[in-house]
Parts: C-alpha cells; structure tokens; sequence
C-alpha cells in the first residue's frame, strides 16, 4: 500500500471506532455497535491485509472463513434463538413455581 | 444356522477391510517413495541420507553451491528458474515451485488457510457469548459496565495503529527499502508491548476488584450468576487474544531483525506479508471483542 492510502485507512478506521462510541450512546443504535466492529475488521482484512487484491486461492479461503463462521454461528445459535420456554403452568392450569435464581 | 452363514460371511470381510485399507496405503506409500529416490535430483536428497552416503553428500553440496549462485540449470529440476533470473531471488526459492510468485501465492493462501481455522476458533467462543447474553442480558450488561473503556479504547487505537504502520512496512520492502521496514517492526513492536502491558494492568486492576469469577466475586444479587459468565468471557477471550498478540510480537520482532540485516529484497518479501497477515488478523479479533465486551451494553449506562 501507498503511505498516503495506508494513513487513509488509519483515518477511516479510527472515524469508525468514533462513530461506534456515538452509536453506543443512543438506545435506537444500540445494534449498530457490533455491525460497525465487523465493518470495521472487513475494511482491515480487505486494505492492510490486502485481500482485495489478492487472487488465487486466497479470496476463496477467506470466503471459505466467512462461510464456516456463518453455519457455526447459524447452526449453534438457532435453538437458543427459537426456542420459547412455556411453563408447565401454562399446560396444566397449575400454579407457578417462582425459581430464585431466574433472570 | 442357515441365516447365520451370511453374516459370518458379511463380519469376515468387514474384518478384511481395515487390513486391506492398510495394504492399499502401504503399497501406495511404496509405490510413490520408490518413484520418488529415482526422480529426486541431488539437491533435494535430504540431510540425513547425505549424511549416510558420502557420494550423495558430494552431489547434494555441489548442487546447492550451484543453485545458491545461481547457475541456470543447477537442478531447477521443477523448473524453480522461471520468472525469475536473479541468484539473490532465486536462491530462496524452494524446489517444488514454478518460481517466486507461484511460491508467494502458495504461502499466502496457506497463511489464508490458518486463519480461516483461526476464525472457527474464535467464532466458537462469540457463539458462547451470543448465546449466554440472550439468557442473560441484564445481568451480562450489567458486568459488562464494570469493565475499564478508557483502557479497552486506548488498546483499540494502539492495534489500529501497529496494523497500520506495519502496512506501511509492507509496501516499502516492495520497493528493496529494508531500513523502513525494520523502523516499522519496531514500532509495530513497541504498540504491541503497549497494548499487553495496558492489558497486563487492566486484568490486574480487575482482580483487585474481586472481578474474577467464583467465591468472593463482587458483583452479587440477582445478576451475579450473569455476571460470572460474562467475566469467564471476558478472560477467556481477552486471554486468548493476548496469547496471539505475544506469538506476533514475537513474529515481527524476527522480521525487524531480518530486516535489519538486509535479509528482504524488493523480489522476496514472502515472510513479511505472512507475518502482517497475522498481525493484522490479531486486530481483527480485537475488532470484534472490544465491542462486544466494552461498548455494547453501555447504552442506559
């Protein structure tokens, strides 16, 4: 890389971790804050780790990264995020049982 | 008895099975180690086999004087010349390559390979995370607030900053400049030591604070069994990650120390792309940690 495309990056990446506090601080970008993390280690992989010029068999590895990621982060987390806890009180018409530990 | 015969039958031949794999493998391994001694040309005949046979120490050290002059023809047996015309060059070029660029491609997309795994392995422990805050969000928020930002945020700017300059050192060996590159090393080195001794001080400060998980932890009430699970996150991950950042320290202090006796050229850089591929994988993940442990469940704070 250019010096001056290098100090560029550098310039972006650090307006973005700014941009990550701003969003912090708002409760209707709460969920942008790792979304910009994630922009944040594309930008680095695809300008100082020069993966947007690479060719070969690079691209597809790092394709193959971002694929596997996926189906373990898909895969892992689908039952945590489907599945609902129905009290048994609900089925039965039993009282509830008050559990001291739950959240 | 009758319906017994097939299936002593069947059981004998799966018992053949694993026998014939291992033939098969033997044979194989035979077949390609034999065709290998006649095809291997001198210079590629291994320490230990020169060792034992003085004629082939003879051959082997006359080719590899050759090849590191770089006399064309010299055992370029997989045609190791091509692209390529430079001694200085060519002598870094292994054997088993077309020339430098196919060498080059060959070690990046292997370094490529690494970190695909190493993103398995750090996706496994975001997994752990996601899943666990879905459960508890209140109470990982809730210890997520007790981490130091200032100390996080200055850490995030140091790697953001090693990434770069060693970025920079990487463009300027392209062009033969090995005293720049050996500057950014060593800056390169001296942000990495900045980050762990900040990290060094932020896990001390949180011990004293009883933030470490299990009897005596200071966050109590309700929330404290939430709260666990995010400091077990929190050091397992952070924990993980400085490990990496030591292994790369270690990595580009070589390369300041190879650079500082000349050792890159303009044409054969490979090892210096390798390693700032990894130093800046190591930012990466901090790229994703950070947010993650520090800044997401400030809101409401």
């Amino acid at each position: 890389m250019k010096p001056w495309s290098v100090l560029a990056v550098w310039l972006v990446l650090l307006l973005l971790l700014a941009l990550q506090f701003v969003a912090a601080g708002l409760p209707i970008l709460r969920g942008a804050v790792p979304v910009i993390g994630l922009g944040m280690a594309v930008l680095v992989a695809l300008t100082f780790m020069r993966l947007g010029s690479s060719r070969g068999l690079t691209p597809a590895f790092a394709l193959a990264g971002v694929f596997w990621l996926c189906i373990l982060i898909g895969l892992g987390s689908l039952d945590s995020f489907t599945r609902h806890d129905i009290g048994i009180s609900a089925l039965t018409g039993a009282p509830r049982i008050q559990h001291q530990s739950s959240e | 008895m009758s319906s017994a015969r097939p299936a002593t039958r069947r059981s004998r031949f799966l018992a053949l099975l694993p026998g014939l794999g291992l033939f098969t493998g033997f044979l194989v391994a035979w077949l390609s180690s034999t065709g290998r001694e006649r095809e291997t040309p001198p210079m590629h005949v291994g320490r230990t086999e020169a060792r034992r046979h003085p004629q082939l120490r003879t051959q082997r050290r006359s080719a590899v004087l050759r090849l590191r002059r770089g006399e064309p023809g010299s055992g370029g047996y997989y045609g190791a010349w091509a692209g390529s015309t430079d001694p200085q060059i060519v002598r870094h070029i292994e054997f088993q390559y077309e020339g430098m660029q196919h060498q080059a491609e060959t070690a990046l997309s292997g370094m490529w390979l690494f970190l695909t795994t190493e993103v398995v392995f750090f996706g496994g422990l975001f997994l752990l995370y996601m899943v666990y805050r879905l459960r508890h969000l209140d109470g990982i928020a809730e210890a997520s607030r007790h981490t130091e930002l200032w100390i996080g945020t200055v850490n995030t700017v140091l790697l953001l900053t090693s990434s770069a300059v060693f970025s920079y050192g990487v463009g300027r060996i392209k062009e033969g400049d090995n005293r720049r590159l050996f500057w950014a090393s060593v800056v390169t080195v001296g942000l990495g030591l900045a980050f762990l001794l900040l990290k060094f001080y932020e896990w001390w400060d949180d011990l004293q604070k009883n933030l470490f998980p299990g009897p005596g932890f200071a966050i109590t009430g309700s929330h404290s069994g939430s709260a666990q699970l995010f400091w077990s996150f929190y050091f397992i991950g952070t924990g993980l990650h400085a490990i990496h950042m030591i292994i790369g320290i270690g990595l580009v202090a070589w390369v300041a120390w190879s650079a500082r006796r000349q050792r890159y050229l303009a044409g054969w850089f490979t090892p210096v792309e390798v390693v700032g591929l990894y130093w800046s994988f190591v930012d990466m993940v901090w790229l994703v940690l950070f947010p993650t442990i520090y800044l997401v469940d400030r809101v409401g704070s």
